[in-house]
């Protein structure tokens, strides 16, 4: 009988895993000869849901059973539970209360630099007759808090203040911006729900009244300048506010009433009709000396060919562009296949300083960016592997995100696309410094190196000047890739009764990669193993962590640093190798 | 003068954006202008509360027609501000200091002085008062006395003017934080009422009605929060109002208590054309509609019938069905909603056109309200848009018509129907859909004068045109206030006879008794609008202001 209902539970939990995750490795295949029975046994789930601050069982947490037995209870005074009539065999359960995260495994990992737990959808737990306590922990959520005092004594009522949080994004740590909170009518602010972290935040700049006023002369209006936690007034000089263990965090700002200048600047277009049609698109960015967007709004006139701003005394940098913004969601980008692009982009840009008076003969001189083409070539390796089948669709894709560190330059855009024969076709992106990305659609091929002007992309990020162009590009390929199986030790490649396990693994290039490295879930369920293909033939470092985890792994000292010990393996030509990961104990 | 847009529904926000945009960018041309005379505005902003100086208020002068940015200035520390250089003319005067509400000149609602400069016009010492804005702030608690986060906090306003049918509307929209605050800034003085919509965090609906056995855990969290009002009640009509003064700050707790949540299990047949008639259910709160819900679409394909789960008990309106009705519910416990329940429903669709018959276009807001309440039927609202609004199930009845133009109220002077033309504001319902032609006030005749008190012109008071048939009386009642130099504009005339009426300091007067209004007739002057080309009625004299 244990038997049956062990080989039956398995069948089941793969249905689920496949339909809830989509990880782009192969599972291993299943016996088909095993039926999928169901078992129908009823059995209670019991246990009890903790505090994971103070070990504290937590009362009036809900605890859900998801699927098809949909149901759910909340727990009582000491945080215990017991959910009747739950069909044996596996379930995914979530639980959830109001100031609580529920973070899977993250207590063990703790809240490192360069890990960040994330919120698991929900645990998979294996429900059967006569099981011992399940045990769930919930982390108590931050928040911060702060008082806006304004220069004049008045009251600092509707400041928009914007927070963002340290978070990593393929490989990278950066600012990501999130919530936005109105100072109420006695100035203060908050923002709760915080996961532990680091966040920074900001004021948007304020005006001191509804209406345009002249005061000191044309042009002139006060105001309350963007000013960046605790006193900076460009995103560089903000400051790390630390929220950890569901502590609160204090942040006060002053902010100082300064005049704002009106800035005109003229956009000369370039002679013709399609110029003068793409003007119709314009829109104006003001960035700080560094290139950081800031919270100026600049609005384009179509009539006058004019862009307008109000801005207090600084050093800024007006972008003008018919460049689209990079888009948020990588997977929204439409790469097409054509080879026509865009035909009239326009892109140009000054640089100035307000100093106590208006600005109004400012010119954006608008050309056409130039766009460099990358050059691709092809290493023929002495073995090559097996699944080499180079097909007309087969496509290189160049992503890139902006490497500027500061909020939103999380956004990904495609930049580069086109045969893997080569050559890539560039469109066109805002100026600045963006780190790459590469995806290598056909199969059989792997990144060899991406060099601009000689420096690797891996290590420097891609410089786009103001018109457009970039130092030569030049990406290789090679098509002895490698492969590599990664399995669960013996000793959790088995099911057992209660909450199920689960572990991301990182396979990471110890040597330049463009590539982003694809975290890899391993679960008994799913078989325990997982094979990555395409890799590039050298030396790995492999980090296995408990749980759900993003990783800073593009962080060079902070890799040196790693508490746990990582795995290395070096992969020759044409390899397929296998590897039993080392999991951490829970 | 009669502003632009309705002032008083502008939340702060709203402000920053018409003015703002309109203003900003209007300063280059505007400060030609400004040189072209020799005259000034000047006086001094105080607190309307406290009489104290304001400092840094930015005062603007703005076109009196088009809104367009004239002048500004700011206000020192006495509160004095000075426009020079102004030509001979009618300006409209707003002033705007953060922590105050936004207003106009002497604004009265919908109305205030515009500021008229020129020979003998004494512009240099005018007092500005502007009102501290007020704030509303509470907590959300749920049963545990844990703070509700996320619930829906909705501001309501009762009218405070006198205009003919007005309603109490709907101002503000706010969320709790996790620590179930919320607050309303900025409010103008005024009674107010506060609703809250929300769902317990916790709730697990029975969906389907497929449910196999073992929900007994699931029927304790089963639950809802009825809409709930200060002071904690699930009554609409126990519902406390707040009353705010100028700059005041009021506390207002509210309590939420779970109660078993409701299924209703309605048909939901196909149409002809094979369309499925879904159900809908529809609430108001305080006659204005704040949710429609549509049940489920792939149990009605399959079963011919869906289930609304977790709805809370109250008042709703469900519309379904086909040809569809309409059911009145006073939903106090799960049921099954007969088809042959309720009142048969008809599309009521139709067109807008002017005094004149002209086709309006832009956008408005056509709401149709029960002209008896026997039945229980809640108002319906319909977007004007790309120049015609539609109602999809208008239960058959008495329906009164109302259409708002930017918040403004245009009277309805009459609706055809079938080539047949009814004056007044009534549609009925009977047995089959109709397509209304609906001519409102707008674009009508202007009635201008001068309001005077012994040989001088007279600011700020209210005028009134007063229709002599009493049957007309209160739609076609026009107002205004007059501005600095006594002159006034009552816009949007319907022909007809009327008297015009001045009264000084009228601004609380129920004028839409026709007794209360009665008594300044005699005082009056007399006046007949016809449709001429030029669109203007000129005053033969002065009309002059009564004492209230």
């Amino acid at each position: 009988m244990a038997v049956a209902v062990r080989q039956s539970v398995r069948a089941g939990l793969l249905l689920i895993s496949v339909a809830s995750f989509s990880i782009p490795v192969r599972v291993l295949a299943q016996d088909p000869s095993q039926p999928m029975t169901v078992d129908r046994t009823l059995t209670t789930l019991h246990g009890v849901v903790r505090n994971a601050s103070t070990g504290e069982g937590l009362a009036r947490a809900l605890v859900r059973i998801e699927g098809d037995a949909s149901t759910g209870v909340l727990t009582d005074g000491d945080g215990r539970f017991e959910v009747p009539n739950i069909p044996v065999g596996p379930q995914s359960v979530t639980v959830e209360k109001p100031g609580f995260l529920d973070r899977g495994f993250s207590a063990a990992n703790g809240a490192g630099q360069f890990i960040v737990s994330t919120a698991a959808g929900g645990h998979n737990v294996l429900v059967a007759a006569q099981m011992p306590d399940v045990v769930f922990t919930l982390a108590p959520t931050g928040a911060i808090r702060g008082q806006v005092e304004l220069s004049t004594g008045d009251a600092a009522e509707g400041i928009k203040i914007i927070l963002a949080q340290r978070t990593v994004q393929d490989g990278r740590l950066l600012w990501q911006q999130g919530a936005s909170a109105k100072t109420r009518s006695d100035g203060t602010f908050r923002f709760g729900g915080l996961a532990d972290g680091d966040y920074a935040l900001f004021t948007e700049p304020a005006m001191d009244s509804d209406l345009d006023g002249v005061p000191g002369g044309a042009g002139q209006r006060w105001g309350y300048p963007a000013l960046y936690y605790p006193d900076a007034r460009e995103p560089s000089g903000v400051a790390k506010i630390h929220v950890a263990n569901g502590q609160e965090g204090q942040a006060n700002l002053l902010l100082t009433l300064e005049p704002f200048q009106s800035v005109t600047a003229l956009a000369v277009l370039p002679q013709g009709n399609a110029a003068a049609r793409a003007a119709q698109n314009l829109t104006a960015t003001v960035m700080d000396s560094a290139g950081h967007e800031l919270p100026y709004q600049a609005q384009y006139d179509e009539e006058t060919h004019t862009i307008q701003s109000l801005l207090p005394d600084g050093t800024y940098t007006l972008l003008v562009s018919t460049v689209p913004n990079p888009v948020a969601n990588p997977s929204s980008v439409h790469i097409s296949n054509s080879p026509n692009r865009e035909p009239d982009a326009l892109l140009g840009a000054v640089e100035f300083s307000v100093a106590g008076r208006a600005i109004a003969g400012l010119r954006v001189a608008l050309s056409t960016p130039r766009r460099n083409p990358v050059q691709v070539s092809l290493i023929h390796g002495a073995v090559q592997s097996a699944e080499l089948r180079a097909g007309q669709n087969d496509q290189i894709t160049v992503m890139v995100s902006q490497a500027a560190g500061w909020v939103d330059d999380s956004l990904v855009s495609a930049y580069a696309t086109g045969p893997a024969a080569g050559p890539l076709t560039a469109s066109d992106i805002l100026p600045g410094a963006y780190w790459v990305h590469t995806h290598i659609a056909a199969r059989g091929l792997c990144e060899a190196s991406f060099t601009a002007g000689g420096a690797s992309l891996a290590r420097e990020p891609l410089r786009i000047g103001l018109s457009g162009s970039t130092a030569p590009m030049e990406f290789t390929v090679r098509d002895d890739c490698a492969s590599l199986q990664l399995s669960l030790p013996e000793t959790l490649a088995s099911i057992a009764a209660g909450e199920e396990p689960f572990f991301t693994v990182f396979v990471v290039p110890d040597f330049d990669s463009t590539g982003d490295v694809q975290a890899v879930t391993l679960r008994a369920s799913t078989g325990g193993v997982a094979t990555l293909n395409g890799l590039t033939p050298g030396n790995y470092r492999v980090y296995t962590f408990a749980g759900s985890v993003q990783f800073a792994y593009r962080n060079r000292e902070a890799l040196v640093a790693m508490p746990n010990a990582e795995q290395q393996i070096t992969l020759s030509p044409g390899a397929a190798a296998n590897l039993v990961v080392e999991a951490p104990t829970q | 003068m009669r502003h632009l847009a309705k002032a008083k529904c502008l939340k702060a926000v709203e402000v920053v954006l018409v003015f703002a945009v309109v203003v900003m960018w209007t300063s280059l041309s505007a400060s030609a202008q400004t040189g072209a005379g020799s005259y000034r505005i000047a006086g001094t902003v105080v607190n309307a509360v406290t009489g104290e100086p304001v400092r840094g208020a930015t005062v603007a002068v703005l076109a009196v027609e088009g809104g367009g940015r004239i002048a500004g200035a700011q206000s020192g520390n006495d509160g004095r501000f000075a426009i020079e250089g102004l030509a001979a003319g009618k300006y409209q005067l707003i002033a705007s200091k953060r922590g105050y509400s936004t207003a106009a000149y002497d604004q009265h609602g919908d109305f205030s002085s515009a500021v008229v400069t020129g020979e003998g016009q004494d512009t240099g010492s005018l007092v500005f008062r502007l009102a501290p804005g007020a704030v509303l702030r509470g907590v959300v608690s749920d049963d545990g006395g844990d703070p509700a986060a996320d619930a829906q906090v909705m501001l309501f306003e009762r009218p405070q003017g006198h205009e003919p049918g007005e309603k109490i509307v709907q101002v503000d929209t706010a969320l709790t934080d996790d620590t179930g605050l919320y607050e309303f800034a900025n409010l103008a003085k005024g009674k107010y009422l506060v609703a809250v919509k929300a769902e317990p965090w916790y709730a697990l609906h029975r969906g389907g009605g497929r449910r196999e056995s073992g929900s007994e855990a699931n029927s304790a969290l089963d639950v809802a929060y009825p809409i709930t009002y200060f002071d904690s009640t699930t009554d609409e009509a126990a519902a406390s109002p707040v009353e705010l003064g100028d700059g005041s700050r009021v506390e207002a707790d509210i309590s939420l208590h779970a109660v078993p949540a409701l299924q209703l299990t309605v048909e939901a047949p196909r149409r002809q054309d094979g369309s499925i008639a879904r159900p809908e259910l529809r609430q108001t709160i305080f006659g204005v509609p704040v949710s429609a819900v549509s049940a489920g679409f792939m149990d009605a394909i399959q079963t011919g019938s869906t289930e609304l789960s977790g709805v809370a008990p109250g008042h709703y309106e469900l519309t379904q069905g086909d040809p569809p009705r309409v059911v009145v519910l006073d939903a106090a416990n799960s049921q099954h909603v007969e088809p042959g329940a309720g009142i048969p429903a008809f599309a009521v669709s139709g067109a807008l056109q002017t005094a004149t018959g002209a086709r309006l276009t832009g956008q408005a807001v056509v709401t149709l309200e029960p002209a008896d309440n026997s039945q229980g039927l809640k108002p319906m609202v319909s977007a004007f848009n790309q120049g015609s609004f539609s109602f999809a199930a208008v239960p058959a009845g008495a329906w009164k018509l109302r259409v708002e133009q930017a918040g403004l109220r245009e009277a309805v002077l009459s609706i055809g129907v079938g080539g047949r033309l009814r004056t007044g504001n009534v549609v009925a319902v009977q047995d089959r859909p109709q397509t209304l032609l609906v001519r409102v006030s707008a674009d009508g005749m202007r009635v201008e004068g001068f309001a005077r008190k012994g040989e001088a012109g007279f600011a700020g008071a209210m005028v009134l045109l007063v229709p002599r048939d009493r049957g007309a009386f209160p739609d076609l009642v026009r107002r205004d206030q007059s501005d600095s130099d006594g002159s006034f504009v009552l816009r949007d005339a319907a022909p007809g006879q009327y008297t015009v009426v001045a009264i000084e300091d009228g601004w609380g007067l129920d004028w839409t008794r026709p007794e209360v209004i009665g008594r300044y007739l005699p005082g009056g002057v007399s006046v007949t609008v016809r449709d001429t080309l030029d669109k203007v009625v000129r005053l033969s004299g002065p009309v002059g202001v009564e004492q209230r």
